[in-house]
């Protein structure tokens, strides 16, 4: 019944719909027709009131052309000119005064001004029609100077009298006729507006209320009204508005803007108004009617429209109100006719519901509660139809992934209908069975529900499963086996299948392999035949070692296994490939071998000690040291072999804790030098220790014989050392004793010789005296004898300091001082400059002086002495050389030239200690150079001497 | 007034023989004042008056000293004269035989105004000492005594 309703309903409300669009039609048609009502009256309005307005500007604008056309006259009249000269020559004169008054008075009548009169230029009233006793009002008074400078007819415009009276004014400056440039006087027109203005400007000519014309000036920031308005009899020269107001027609038209608008008049009142300015004046017009003037016919339309619009709408309504009901009288008949036909179709679904092997339930979409179940569904899922009652299958917990509902729910909002859905349902009793489920929306009262057929599929996929992860598992192992593993014929054809490692083995890709003949794999094809007949009489073969070719035709040693189907022919088997092996265990085997070899025969002990201590290895000559056969102690604990050696102990412990460790060891009188090194596998983990002892026992006594030797040595060389120092100390006391004490007695000598030559004198003859002089000379003799010795042996003594030294330069300072000693010689010093050598300055300047003093004094008899300083090369070796020209010697007796107090000359030829030479050959010498000389008697000696650079260090 | 003294240290009698000689030559007038060893020397200059507190011999003009002297050498001597305020300023000429450089460096580190190597030959000598006499007792202005 509630579904009739319903229906009923909706065609009410299509009604309704019809009705409501049908309505709002006409209401928006009347508007629109409401809206050109209203443009067509504005524009009319719009038309009417230009053309007015134009009107009245020509009117305006031809009155002040007469006005002007009048004046223009009046001033250029030659006649009057003359007339107006007379009367000011003599006003007294009746005759011509009464013939200008009549003038004016003429001018006055015909154009209806309202005074005519004539000024002096000074502004003092001459003469006026009608006459008066007026006085002129100022602002008149003040425009008579401009219009005399200008000298031309000018309209004062509207202005306002003291009196309040509104007056406009025509100013016509008269001239002498003989002189334009005298002013005479000023004829004034004064005009009053309301003779013919106001009347012009009020009049319209069309009847209406509101309508108005305004003439307006711009006044400073205002806008000034000129002519009386219809609402303001007032407004003459007295109402203003501001130019801001620009909502009023006046301030735009007063702004220069032109053309009809809608506006605000002076009251507040919109108004529909003409703008416009008046040609060749200050003024503008606004001509304007108020709005609501302009709509007043609208109002009487609206009116008619919406009386129209009512009756229409109430005539749609009946109508439609009578085909409503006509048409829910056929629905309400069909529906009888419907639910009799549903009634029979429902039982005989009823029945094939319930009968249905397979399970039918319906559910509630919206939440999922059973509305009905069938036998099918209490077979597979245990609950009765009771049980299920108001129960929603997620409170049953019947989805065993609820999400599965979820998915089913979904796809039927989208679809309808689901077929073919695999789901896992939870059984009353706990039980998981699976089913596939088709399910369609059905609606039942109008609300939608759930019918699903489900059929029990559980044994089914059970089986699927089952097999599918056997299928697996086998295809697993076989693919990853780490053995090759194939299937193939016995006809040698192409392999049947095969697994990785088969082609790693024999490094073929799959789709290489697909094409290659199994027999062609085959190093040696005697070995297949072997293999085959090993298949066909004992149907398998096992481990059978074979050589097999890869791809790139290398022999691969390999070992396999295979079985024979003898009724397919089809053989199934492994292959191992054995190559590497073979090989490493051929050189592991070597390796061994040749360590072994080393390690027995080197004089060591080579040993591997286990984490827990235990000798698995001992090896080397050095075991026989020890009394020991190799081998002997493997199987036994270091800890108990050595437990009397604690520093063998704790090495042990430290490498087996990883640290790599080396000592030094004795055992029964023998000295190791041991070597541990730890070996860890991948996880680092300490696996063993291999041990390296070196039999060191000589090595150590050589050790202990160098070390007591060097101690000895130094011993020695310490006792040497000092017995030096001490000659030297006593060569340098014995020195100072002779320096000192020599020299003392010397002294008294020659000084008591000289008192007793002194004291003496007269009573010595020449020969004690000579006696005398002669003991003197020789104690000097002595005193220089000691100072050369002391100078040779200090030079042994001092240290030295090398530097670079310009030999040069100290050759001249001596030269110099030599040449200064006797000046009155004849000598020539020929030295080299910039002779540089590493030297101590000291001694070299000594050497250099002992030279140079020797040159000197050898060269003393020549006549003209020559002594070179100079560098040469001799056998390689730089050498310096002193050269001179002097006695020279002989060269037989060279050797002896160095010797100490050895002399070539006699004292009394060339006096000398005989210890110079011996000074420079010693200082040459400590500087590491040679010295020799070369000379030859009466032409002269070198002396060469070499210094060799420092011996870098 | 009286010149002062010149005190000459030296152990060998020939040589102050000729010192003496050598100053006579140089027609130098001051009493020469000889002091045979170290001790002597010291003596001389510091030896003092119980009563007064005063030093008994009035202070040279110069000390000529030698190194080689018995008791105390010359150096210590002289280390001596200059650590004693009364005696820091005199001034005091080695007069020598050696001419090691030690003894000369030595010498003038302790505070010596003048090194002289005594030569042999006698007339040099002479020159030497006149040339000595002359420079310190004539042409140097001498030191004022330190302030007690």
């Amino acid at each position: 019944m509630q579904y009739y309703d319903e229906k009923s309903k909706h065609i009410l409300i299509n009604y309704v719909s019809i009705f409501l669009i049908m309505v709002i039609g006409l209401a928006v048609g009347g508007y629109q027709s409401y809206l050109n009502f209203k443009h067509e009256f504005q524009q009319q309005a719009t038309h009417q009131i230009s053309a007015i307005a134009k009107l009245k500007i020509n009117n305006l604008e031809s009155w002040r052309m007469e006005r002007m056309g009048n004046a223009e006259f009046l001033s250029q009249n030659s006649i009057l000119t003359s007339l107006i000269e007379k009367f000011l020559q003599d006003p007294q004169d009746t005759e011509t005064k009464d013939r200008l008054f009549s003038r004016l008075e003429s001018a006055r009548i015909s154009y209806h001004y309202r005074r005519v009169f004539m000024l002096a230029p000074s502004g003092v009233e001459r003469i006026s029609s009608p006459a008066t006793s007026e006085t002129i009002d100022p602002h008149l008074l003040a425009e008579i100077t401009p219009t005399l400078a200008a000298g031309k007819v000018r309209l004062f415009d509207f202005h306002q009298h003291q009196d309040k009276t509104i007056h406009l004014s025509i100013l016509i400056p008269i001239y002498a006729n003989q002189n334009i440039n005298q002013p005479l006087s000023i004829i004034v027109l004064d005009i009053d507006p309301n003779t013919y203005l106001y009347p012009l400007l009020n009049q319209w000519p069309i009847p209406s209320e509101t309508a108005e014309t305004l003439l307006l000036r711009r006044d400073g920031q205002t806008v000034l009204y000129l002519n009386i308005t219809r609402f303001n009899k007032n407004s003459a020269m007295a109402l203003r508005s501001p130019l801001t107001k620009t909502e009023l027609p006046a301030v735009k038209a007063a702004l220069g803007q032109t053309g009809t608008a809608i506006g605000v008049d002076y009251r507040g009142v919109p108004v529909l108004a003409d703008m416009r300015s008046v040609p060749n004046s200050p003024w503008f017009l606004v001509s304007k009617i108020d709005i609501a003037e302009v709509f007043a016919p609208l109002r009487a339309r609206v009116w008619e429209t919406l009386a129209f619009i009512g009756i229409t709408a109430l005539a749609i309504s009946t109508s439609l109100i009578m085909l409503w009901r006509q048409e829910l009288l056929h629905f309400y008949r069909a529906q009888a006719e419907a639910a009799a036909a549903l009634q029979a179709s429902n039982e005989k679904f009823e029945k094939a519901f319930m009968l249905s092997p397979d399970a039918i339930n319906i559910n509630r979409l919206q939440d999922g509660v059973y509305i009905s179940i069938n036998n099918g569904f209490t077979t597979l899922t245990g609950y009765t139809p009771s049980e299920v009652a108001g129960k929603a299958s997620l409170d049953l917990n019947i989805w065993a992934n609820p999400q599965d509902r979820q998915r089913l729910v979904e796809d039927l909002q989208k679809t309808g209908t689901v077929t073919n859905l695999e789901a896992k349902f939870r059984v009353k009793n706990g039980a998981m069975k699976d089913g596939l489920m088709s399910a369609s929306i059905l609606e039942i009262n109008g609300a939608p529900h759930i019918i699903s057929i489900t059929h029990d599929i559980t044994e089914r996929i059970q089986a699927e499963k089952a097999l599918r992860e056997s299928e697996e598992k086998f295809r697993n192992l076989f693919n990853n086996a780490k053995i090759g593993m194939f299937r193939t014929r016995l006809d040698g054809s192409e392999m049947v299948e095969f697994n990785q490692k088969y082609l790693q083995i024999l490094n073929y890709t799959a789709e290489e392999l697909k094409f290659v003949p199994s027999a062609s794999l085959w190093a040696d094809p005697r070995e297949r035949e072997e293999m085959i007949k090993l298949l066909k009489t004992k149907g398998h073969a096992t481990d059978f070692e074979c050589n097999m070719l890869n791809k790139q035709g290398e022999i691969k040693k390999c070992v396999m296994s295979m079985h024979l189907y003898p009724e397919t022919g089809m053989i199934e088997g492994s292959i191992q490939d054995i190559t590497e092996r073979k090989m490493a265990e051929e050189a592991r085997r070597e390796s061994e071998e040749r360590y072994r070899a080393v390690i027995s025969n080197a004089p060591l002990i080579a040993f591997i000690i286990d984490p827990q201590g235990v000798f698995t290895l001992s090896e080397g000559k050095a075991l026989k040291n020890l009394g020991l056969q190799p081998g002997q102690v493997v199987g036994q604990s270091a800890f108990d072999l050595y437990h009397n050696y604690p520093s063998i102990i704790a090495a042990i412990k430290n490498s087996l804790s990883g640290q790599p460790t080396r000592n030094e060891t004795e055992v029964e009188g023998t000295v190791f030098d041991v070597i541990y090194s730890p070996i860890f596998n991948a996880e680092g983990t300490v696996v063993k220790v291999i041990g390296v002892a070196n039999d060191i026992t000589i090595r150590k006594q050589a050790e202990k014989k160098i070390l007591h030797l060097n101690v000895e040595l130094e011993k020695r060389v310490r006792e040497r050392t000092e017995q030096l120092q001490n000659a030297n100390k006593e060569m340098e006391a014995f020195n100072y004793s002779v320096s000192h004490d020599l020299r003392a007695p010397l002294r008294g000598i020659d000084g008591w010789s000289q008192a007793l030559l002194e004291d003496y004198q007269d009573q010595l003859d020449e020969q004690a005296q000579e006696y005398i002089h002669r003991v003197r000379a020789e104690t000097q003799r002595m005193g220089h004898l000691i100072d050369d010795m002391l100078q040779l042996s200090r030079l042994t003594r001092v240290e030295m300091t090398k530097k670079q030294v310009n030999l040069s330069a100290i050759a001249q300072a001596i030269a110099e001082r030599l040449k200064q000693h006797e000046p009155q010689r004849q000598i020539h010093f020929n030295i080299q400059t910039d002779l540089c050598a590493e030297c101590d300055s000291h001694l070299m300047e000594a050497a250099l002086a002992n030279l140079l003093e020797n040159a000197f004094k050898f060269t003393s008899k020549c006549a003209a002495a020559q002594i070179t300083l100079g560098q040469t090369e001799v056998e390689g070796e730089r050498a310096f050389f002193i050269r001179d020209n002097g006695a020279g010697f002989d060269m037989n007796y060279a050797q002896k030239l160095f010797g100490a107090f050895q002399r070539m000359h006699k004292e009394s030829e060339f006096p000398g200690t005989g210890i110079g030479l011996a000074t420079v050959q010693r200082i040459i010498h400590r500087h590491g150079g040679r010295i020799w000389a070369e000379s030859k008697i009466g032409l002269g000696t070198t002396f060469y001497f070499t210094l060799p650079p420092f011996p870098p260090t | 007034m009286k010149p002062k003294n010149i005190l000459l240290v030296e152990d060998n009698i020939s040589d102050i023989g000729l010192t003496k000689r050598a100053l006579q030559k140089s027609h130098i007038v001051n009493q020469l004042v000889v002091a045979e060893d170290g001790l002597d020397a010291l003596e001389y200059l510091f030896k003092t008056d119980p009563q007064t507190g005063q030093t008994v011999n009035e202070l040279p003009a110069l000390i000529l000293l030698d190194l080689k002297i018995p008791k105390l050498d010359g150096l210590q001597v002289l280390r001596r004269i200059r650590a004693d305020e009364r005696t820091s300023r005199l001034p005091v000429v080695i007069l020598t035989t050696s001419s090691e450089e030690d003894d000369i460096a030595q010498s003038y580190d302790l505070g010596a105004n003048s090194y002289i190597r005594k030569p042999v030959d006698f007339k040099q000598f002479v020159t030497a000492v006149q040339h000595l006499g002359l420079y310190w007792l004539v042409m140097n202005e001498p030191a004022p005594p330190k302030k007690r």
